[in-house]
């Protein structure tokens, strides 16, 4: 195992378990040569990241004999925490596609909530993690609190803070009663309330857009030849959502406006996903006020057919995309194409010139999820 | 629309707006005027008909076209989805599942499908190694040997394109130099199946 921090000459090597970094990863770097005499302004030259440490092996142990569906749902749930409903959604989605499986509408709106709350939940753990890194512990902690009411209003109704459970083939395992209805919207419009002061102050703060300013650009045309998705994308002026692009189930209904930012720096990142939250307010409040009766699955068969299909549902850090591969008797294959995927491959290429203070600020306005990406 | 080779139309309706038609009958469709409404259906008509010189089955789903194609040239294929505008989504890819043949045993039917018969292999396994406690036995190795599939998806507009390409050789053309995100997939696909990219 290599140490958490080895320097040689002109070269450092953080991780792979380190404070400097936001998942378990070997990030060897080699500094300017000039910038090595100065304390705190060294510079970059050439960064390798090494992953690996958050493979799960889904697709293996999948291809590896399969596994019935009720496990699959367990096992794509708890890839990774903060996109676990969107990764799962994707894949039963992919499921009921190959199974001609009908989602009641209800059901379809429920699914939706739970989307819109893990990205609410998932940009606020990133932006308060930026605005906590850049030495604003106070506001940080402010915008964790309101992530926390969030998460607590979800679990009112779910009865888990996380990977509920809930989603399965052809609609949902448990319904909304109209007390949990009342209880989330109002804490969706309080949260709402109290995070679009915090979203611009922050955004006016130039304390957080001098040192965020600039930091890490990635021009639009590099973004689409890198094939980057989700904030990261938008933030560098391409406006791609799926939710808009290509709706499913409840987004048919529920129109969503998509966040753009031009610059494509750190902060224009933390600027999109701030604003995305409050985006999924107002579709969350919408799809509450829209919120159909009925049951949330449909009665009747839900066996699986044999086949093959695929689903694209827009994550908190972009596009997803599962492939799936079933018989009655189980999930056969699976390939899940994460919305961090894509970035991995440029990290080298953003590193190169930053200055080593700032590599945690980089690695945390990239958002990555490694358990995701790596599967 | 529907207008022959020549790009006449068929009908006063189809002539872009503000354009009268002249008496002697010399009107030219203006292909710069008229846009790019149908610019999508052209360039899914192009692509389809790239493709169909190398696939030798489709499937068309909702939102998914199939594609299956056996020793093709990816490159090619990656060019023509780059011509038509379509991004690369993902790559994908497995070996094929090698099943040791049965024992000999009477009684046991035969199991057809594949994936009852690992699980039987499984536990067959499982078996083996109690009854030869202490012994040292042979390294796990992977049964995924056969031969390579690889599953490229594409987007293009709303349409997913999922390419399946088998390879007997196991060596593949990188699509890399077409569409530099590739690299990484095809990074993780070679760690993964052992394929060579070339």
């Amino acid at each position: 195992m290599t140490n958490p921090q080895v320097t040689t000459r002109n070269s450092q090597t953080f991780g792979p378990y380190s404070h400097l970094l936001p998942w378990p990863m070997l990030l060897n770097v080699e500094l300017e040569p000039r910038s090595e005499m100065l304390v705190g302004s060294a510079t970059i030259r050439v960064a390798d990241v090494e992953f690996g440490w958050n493979h799960v092996g889904l697709e293996e142990r999948v291809a590896d004999g399969g596994i019935d569906w009720t496990r699959a749902l367990s096992v794509v749930e708890h890839l990774c925490v903060s996109c676990s409903q969107t990764n799962l959604l994707c894949f039963v989605q992919a499921a009921e596609a190959m199974s001609h499986l009908i989602v009641p509408p209800r059901a379809a709106y429920l699914r939706l909530l739970l989307a819109e709350t893990e990205r609410i939940v998932s940009h606020l753990h990133s932006a308060s993690g930026i605005i906590n890194a850049i030495g604003l512990p106070v506001q940080a902690t402010a915008m964790r609190e309101v992530r926390e009411r969030m998460i607590n209003a979800v679990a009112d109704w779910t009865g888990a803070r996380q990977q509920p459970g809930l989603i399965t083939y052809g609609g949902m395992t448990h319904n909304m009663d109209e007390a949990a209805t009342r209880s989330l919207s109002l804490a969706a419009r309080h949260c709402e309330r109290a995070l679009r002061a915090q979203v611009v102050a922050t955004i006016n703060s130039k304390g957080i857009a001098g040192r965020l300013s600039e930091l890490a650009v990635i021009k639009g045309s590099e973004a689409l030849v890198a094939g980057l998705r989700g904030p990261i994308l938008r933030a560098s002026g391409v406006a791609s959502d799926v939710r808009a692009s290509f709706p499913t189930g409840a987004y048919e209904d529920e129109a969503v406006t998509v966040i753009v930012q031009r610059t494509g720096d750190a902060f224009a990142r933390l600027v999109v996903r701030l604003l995305e939250c409050l985006e999924s307010f107002r579709v969350i409040e919408q799809a509450l006020d829209d919120l159909p009766a009925g049951p949330v699955r449909a009665r009747g068969n839900h066996e699986m057919r044999t086949g093959k299909s695929i689903s694209r549902v827009e994550g908190p850090r972009g596009e997803i995309l599962c492939w799936v591969d079933g018989a009655p008797e189980g999930l056969r294959g699976i390939h899940l194409s994460a919305g961090s995927f894509p970035t991995l491959g440029i990290l080298p290429g953003i590193l190169r010139g930053i200055r080593i203070e700032d590599l945690p600020l980089v690695l945390l306005s990239l958002d990555l999820c490694l358990p995701c990406a790596e599967r | 629309m529907d207008r022959p080779d020549n790009g006449t139309p068929q009908h006063f309706d189809d002539l872009p707006s503000g354009q009268e038609l002249p008496s002697d009958g010399s009107w030219q469709f203006d292909e710069q005027e008229a846009g790019d409404y149908d610019a999508a259906e052209d360039a899914e008509e192009v692509l389809g008909n790239d493709l169909a010189g190398y696939a030798f089955l489709r499937e068309d789903d909702d939102r998914e076209v199939r594609l299956y194609f056996r020793d093709a040239p990816v490159g090619e294929l990656a060019l023509a989805f780059r011509k038509a505008g379509g991004l690369l989504l993902s790559i994908a890819g497995e070996r094929a599942l090698v099943v040791p043949p049965p024992a000999p045993t009477s009684g046991e039917p035969a199991q057809a499908d594949t994936l009852i018969d690992s699980q039987n292999h499984r536990r067959r396994r499982h078996r083996s190694s109690d009854s030869e406690a202490g012994l040292p036995h042979e390294p796990a190795r992977s049964r995924h040997t056969g031969e390579l599939t690889l599953r490229y998806f594409f987007a293009l507009e709303d349409i997913v394109y999922t390419l399946i390409i088998t390879s007997s050789t196991g060596v593949i053309e990188s699509i890399a130099g077409i569409y530099p995100q590739a690299a990484l997939s095809e990074q993780e696909v070679r760690v993964r199946t052992a394929a060579i990219f070339k």
